[in-house]
């Protein structure tokens, strides 16, 4: 493939060329040039060397598609950014130092803005914080031994990331998400707080890898398995091997639901923090993890929890009318970095009225055509 | 060098319009209504000439414009095509010329389709029950992917989003540019322009230096 022809580049100038070429082009499909642009353009392809550099450039930007969008930066860093001309063309050149300085600058403010912006998501990560001190006071052995390891990993709006952990063991959590991370000698404990995330477990029979989602508990029985967590349900769908999803016993040791093997190809879910669980059903591993290839994939889930999943994806905040929920579920695909566009399209299929009242604020309601009548209330 | 791929789908392109219909009764007033056979054997053979030298260049040409090889090299085919059917006569550069010309009016026509297709596209995504993922495959590996995901967040916030709203959102870049405004950036089309082609650049060598480790 094309992509395995990159070595160091020999022909900064080539490259340079090439991007002007990808720059003059960039939206200009059916644009012609003029007569100097021709002569030019033919002196350029008149060396293999130069077309081959166009066409690597052309090649990583259509990748760029497949790639996870980058973070939404905040006002504040924008503003910050005072990457000009000269800056931003000496940090192209000399990537290594000058372009991470500032990155980290950037990641800095982006950080505390978001601080600013949401003080329960700080009180969530002071607790957080907190809970891993006194862990690594009870067993600091332990995390003197791995101690670069994080306890707690979430990501942002549209965010996904890929976690190896120490065992061998890889989450890869969608956006929005949060887990904490509690390895001992003889267990290994994750707690998923919000979203959804694909957990890859290395095989260790003595460490048993448990996972604590709203009211629950899936334990793996040497797997790769999937839970998405939205307000009101968890979803837990098998891709190797098995696992054990058990109710966490509540304050007065009352047990919710029944214990069950959910194995490959299966997929039960149940109420968060309720007393109700699915019976197990067959399901497509393969959409339900399709997530983390850059693709929602659904099949006949209700429209509000769809909608409620792919919140995580955009910075817009969605608000749902309740007549919403009455409408007939929702079977397709939502491609990662296009909600937006696959919201705006609901209405073509639902009976519903978007409203964006400006980037970040979008409602959808049901259309009053279909609002239910006072008679049938 | 890239003119291997091609090449099976052109020749069977020559074929047909080099074999066709190719016994033109003669008329009254001895015109023919279209060429001649050997007047279409002696196009194709231009054509073909043509194909050998330009078609990495053209597709490279389009390949930038239009964002995506699979579409480049369906409309470099189209062009040929056309070009075997035009009556006029010409020399090699006139037709290496009125091949870039017609692939131009091929682009701009699709650019005209495409905000219809879009719609179309996004009705049936919404309609298509079970699409697999695995139907569109990403041609990347997945080391690679990681790292662009990397050396994209790594850009300067700016770039960044100018990025984030061109590639993935696909908006034009009058909309980016307003876009940007109402966050108090005051960039103009071009210098966006230039934040996206820099940022490729940018992840080209993110990329390369990390791969060389």
């Amino acid at each position: 493939m094309e992509s395995d022809n990159i070595k160091p580049d020999a022909h900064p100038e080539r490259t340079e060329a090439a991007r002007k070429w990808l720059e003059r082009f960039d939206a200009a499909a059916g644009e012609s040039l003029s007569q100097e642009e021709w002569q030019s353009w033919d002196m350029f392809a008149a060396d293999d060397g130069n077309l081959a550099a166009l066409n690597r450039l052309a090649e990583l930007r259509e990748q760029m598609r497949a790639a996870v969008p980058p973070s939404w930066p905040s006002r504040a860093e924008l503003l910050a950014d005072c990457s000009d001309e000269h800056e931003w063309g000496a940090a192209t050149k000399k990537q290594g130092e000058s372009a991470r300085t500032p990155r980290r600058l950037g990641l800095a403010t982006r950080f505390f803005s978001n601080w600013a912006a949401s003080g329960a998501v700080a009180v969530m990560m002071a607790l957080m914080v907190l809970f891993t001190l006194f862990r690594f006071h009870l067993f600091g052995l332990q995390f003197a031994l791995s101690s670069d390891f994080p306890r707690a990993l979430s990501t942002a709006t549209g965010e996904q990331r890929r976690v190896p952990l120490p065992d061998g063991s890889v989450i890869t959590l969608g956006a929005r998400s949060t887990v904490s991370v509690n390895f001992t000698g003889s267990a290994r404990n994750v707690e998923l707080t919000s979203g959804e995330a694909l957990f890859e477990v290395a095989r260790a029979s003595s460490r048993p890898f448990k996972v604590k989602a709203g009211g629950g508990t899936v334990t793996a029985l040497g797997t790769s398995f999937n839970i998405s967590r939205t307000l009101q349900r968890v979803v837990v769908t098998v891709a190797e091997g098995s696992v054990l999803v058990a109710p966490q016993p509540t304050s007065n040791n009352l047990v919710a639901w029944t214990p069950v093997r959910v194995a490959l190809g299966e997929q039960m879910s149940y109420q968060v923090g309720g007393e109700f669980a699915s019976p197990i059903a067959p399901a497509d591993s393969q959409s339900e993890t399709a997530w983390s290839h850059g693709t929602l994939v659904y099949r006949r889930r209700p429209l509000s929890e769809v909608i409620d999943d792919v919140k995580r994806y955009t910075d817009a905040e969605i608000e749902v009318d309740d007549g919403v929920g009455s409408l007939p579920p929702f079977s397709g695909t939502v491609a990662v970095g296009k909600v937006r566009g696959w919201i705006r399209a609901l209405s073509q299929i639902y009976p519903v009225e978007i409203d964006e009242r400006d980037d970040r604020h979008v409602s959808i309601r049901l259309r009053a055509d279909h609002l239910p009548t006072p008679e049938s209330r | 060098m890239a003119c291997g791929a091609g090449l099976p789908l052109f020749q069977s392109i020559i074929r047909k319009h080099s074999m066709g219909p190719n016994v033109v009764e003669p008329d009254p007033q001895g015109e023919l209504e279209y060429p001649s056979l050997i007047e279409r054997r002696r196009r194709a053979e231009q054509v073909l000439a043509l194909f050998q030298r330009q078609h990495s260049k053209l597709v490279g040409f389009l390949r930038a414009r239009v964002g995506s090889k699979a579409e480049a090299e369906d409309l470099a085919q189209r062009a040929y095509e056309k070009l075997l059917t035009v009556e006029k006569e010409g020399t090699a550069s006139f037709l290496a010329k009125y091949l870039y010309k017609t692939a131009l009016h091929l682009a701009a026509d699709r650019l005209r389709q495409q905000v219809t297709r879009q719609k179309a596209e996004a009705m049936a995504s919404l309609q298509m029950p079970q699409v697999s993922p695995s139907l569109e495959p990403q041609w990347i590996a997945r080391e690679r992917l990681a790292l662009l995901n990397k050396a994209m967040e790594e850009l300067p916030p700016r770039v960044r989003m100018v990025l984030r709203l061109r590639i993935h959102e696909e908006q034009p870049f009058e909309g980016i540019v307003k876009r940007m405004a109402a966050e108090g950036i005051h960039i103009d089309v071009r210098t966006a322009k230039r934040y996206v082609s820099k940022a490729v650049v940018f992840c080209e060598e993110y990329i390369r230096a990390a791969e060389r480790g």
